[in-house]
């Protein structure tokens, strides 16, 4: 499946991936710039942080209270926010779209 | 900088590795060690990005800065996999070690924490390392994985001699080998014996439930037990004994930590920066790369030095000072990215409590110097016995 992440400058690079891994291991396995996935998926770090479009929010599970604590501390808070790492792809999500914050922190 | 000068199992080395780690970022960035065959990475870039590109700095394979390690070790771990075998297995561990699933162990941790402190209150003395910080991440650990009290002992000895080394012993020694035996063994039969239980949403449940189903092997399930044995064992144990010496030499930051505990947490951050016990992640070079003008050659071994890259003067200002106020978690002590440490969060909170209840009973405590025993490991550093008064 593919997942497209656009970087803070407009740029677009699509990744293939297996279903069944996260969007931030997505990001991670291509060495997406501007995704650092520093504590590797566990929900600890927040250096994930990306956006999801409403269209495509609305197939997602919403984000857990573990989750929202990390939010709360990253810089470029939107209502879209999510952590890349507790969004899991399956195949319902292929193609996609994800916005990445101006830096991670 | 003399290429054979420095040596990772050298105990001098061990007891104060900082101004070696120091002198190479400055002169000697991307270090080769002839003698020993093994590059040593001390920047913080430079660990960031073999952090990153996995593709270049593979895991597998890559247990120990020893050649041998591999071969003496059979059951595979899934720290020494790359994508996607390694994917496959993080992804199950992954949703159970997030902060939100540790929190229901705090109130266990803080019970255990003081009722291993109660029997040393009245004497006004204990030995930090042996009669708390050993046993908590222990007991917790048994919690986790179901392992009886009776048993926890024996685990946590394996573990220690596992990871023991001897003054400049370079190689896999038999006490090494017995220590990871004795844990294969008693793991293979701790999941005979659970197979037919119920499971529930423990951490052996989703192992054991990884093997019914075929998605791990029955020998990497026993590697992944064996692996928690050691991760959960060695390192908090060590970080913590590092966090009680630092604090007692920095007594006016120990008496902000005093009057303000929720602080606390930024000191350990501070602390994993400064003095994290893991001080040493090995990597393969899988493909030719150029590092700062050196040639790294496809097949060599890469010690990626997270605590000298903590210290780097070019990432943190005033990199050598121990300041609890800088709270950055931008080291990289619990690693980064695909392979960072799945008990990040657990660790994290069982310092914290231990230190909380420290600090609130004994917040004056003065170390015996004297009596300090280092655990000796190149890529483990922290004590075995710290002795203090209160």
């Amino acid at each position: 499946m593919k997942v497209v992440f656009i970087l803070s400058d407009g740029t677009r690079q699509t990744v293939e991936v297996e279903p069944g891994g996260t969007l931030m291991e997505a990001a991670l396995l291509n060495m997406v710039p501007g995704v650092e996935g520093m504590c590797g998926g566990v929900c600890s770090c927040a250096t994930c942080h990306c956006y999801v479009s409403a269209p495509w929010q609305q197939t997602l599970e919403g984000p857990r209270s573990g989750e929202l604590e990390m939010l709360d501390a990253v810089t470029y808070r939107r209502a879209d926010s999510r952590l890349g790492c507790q969004v899991t792809l399956t195949s319902s999500l292929d193609g996609i779209e994800v916005m990445l914050p101006p830096s991670q922190g | 900088m003399d290429s054979a000068e420095l040596d990772p199992y050298d105990h001098g080395f061990q007891w104060d590795p900082y101004p070696y780690y120091r002198r190479l970022r400055e002169q000697d960035p991307v270090y080769f060690n002839r003698q020993r065959g093994f590059w040593l990475l001390t920047k913080w870039a430079d660990v960031h990005q073999a952090f990153r590109d996995f593709k270049t700095f593979a895991s597998a394979g890559a247990v120990a800065l020893e050649a041998d390690a591999v071969d003496k070790f059979p059951y595979p771990m899934f720290i020494s996999t790359d994508p996607p075998d390694h994917s496959r297995v993080r992804r199950l561990f992954a949703p159970l070690f997030t902060p939100e699933k540790m929190k229901v162990l705090e109130d266990y941790t803080r019970r255990r924490t003081r009722e291993f402190l109660k029997p040393h209150l009245s004497s006004g003395r204990l030995d930090f390392v042996g009669d708390l910080a050993a046993r908590i991440p222990m007991d917790v650990l048994a919690v986790l994985l179901k392992i009886p009290a009776t048993d926890q002992d024996n685990v946590r000895g394996w573990a220690d001699d596992l990871i023991a080394r001897e003054d400049k012993q370079h190689d896999v020694s038999p006490r090494n080998v017995a220590g990871y035996m004795g844990l294969a063994a008693y793991f293979e039969q701790h999941v005979a014996t659970h197979l037919s239980m119920s499971m529930d949403g423990s951490l052996l449940g989703a192992l054991i439930r990884a093997e019914t189903e075929a998605v791990m092997s029955h020998a990497e399930v026993i590697g992944a037990l064996i692996l928690f044995a050691i991760a959960g064992n060695e390192t908090t144990t060590k970080t913590m004994g590092n966090l009680a010496l630092r604090l007692w030499q920095h007594p006016e930051q120990r008496r902000w930590l005093v009057d303000d505990p929720s602080l606390i947490p930024q000191a350990v951050e501070e602390l994993l920066r400064f003095d994290g016990s893991s001080q040493i992640i090995v990597r393969i070079v899988a493909q030719d790369i150029e590092m700062r003008g050196k040639q790294l050659k496809k097949g060599q071994r890469v010690g990626l030095c997270i605590v000298s890259a903590g210290r780097d003067e070019e990432k943190f200002p005033n990199a050598e000072t121990f300041d609890i106020r800088r709270g950055s978690r931008e080291h990289m002590a619990f690693g980064h990215g695909t392979h960072a440490c799945l008990g990040a969060a657990l660790a994290r909170l069982e310092i914290r409590v231990v230190f909380e209840e420290i600090l609130r009973l004994m917040p004056d405590y003065q170390i015996e110097e004297s009596g300090l025993q280092l655990a000796h490991n190149p890529n483990v550093r922290g004590y075995s016995r710290l002795p203090i008064q209160f």
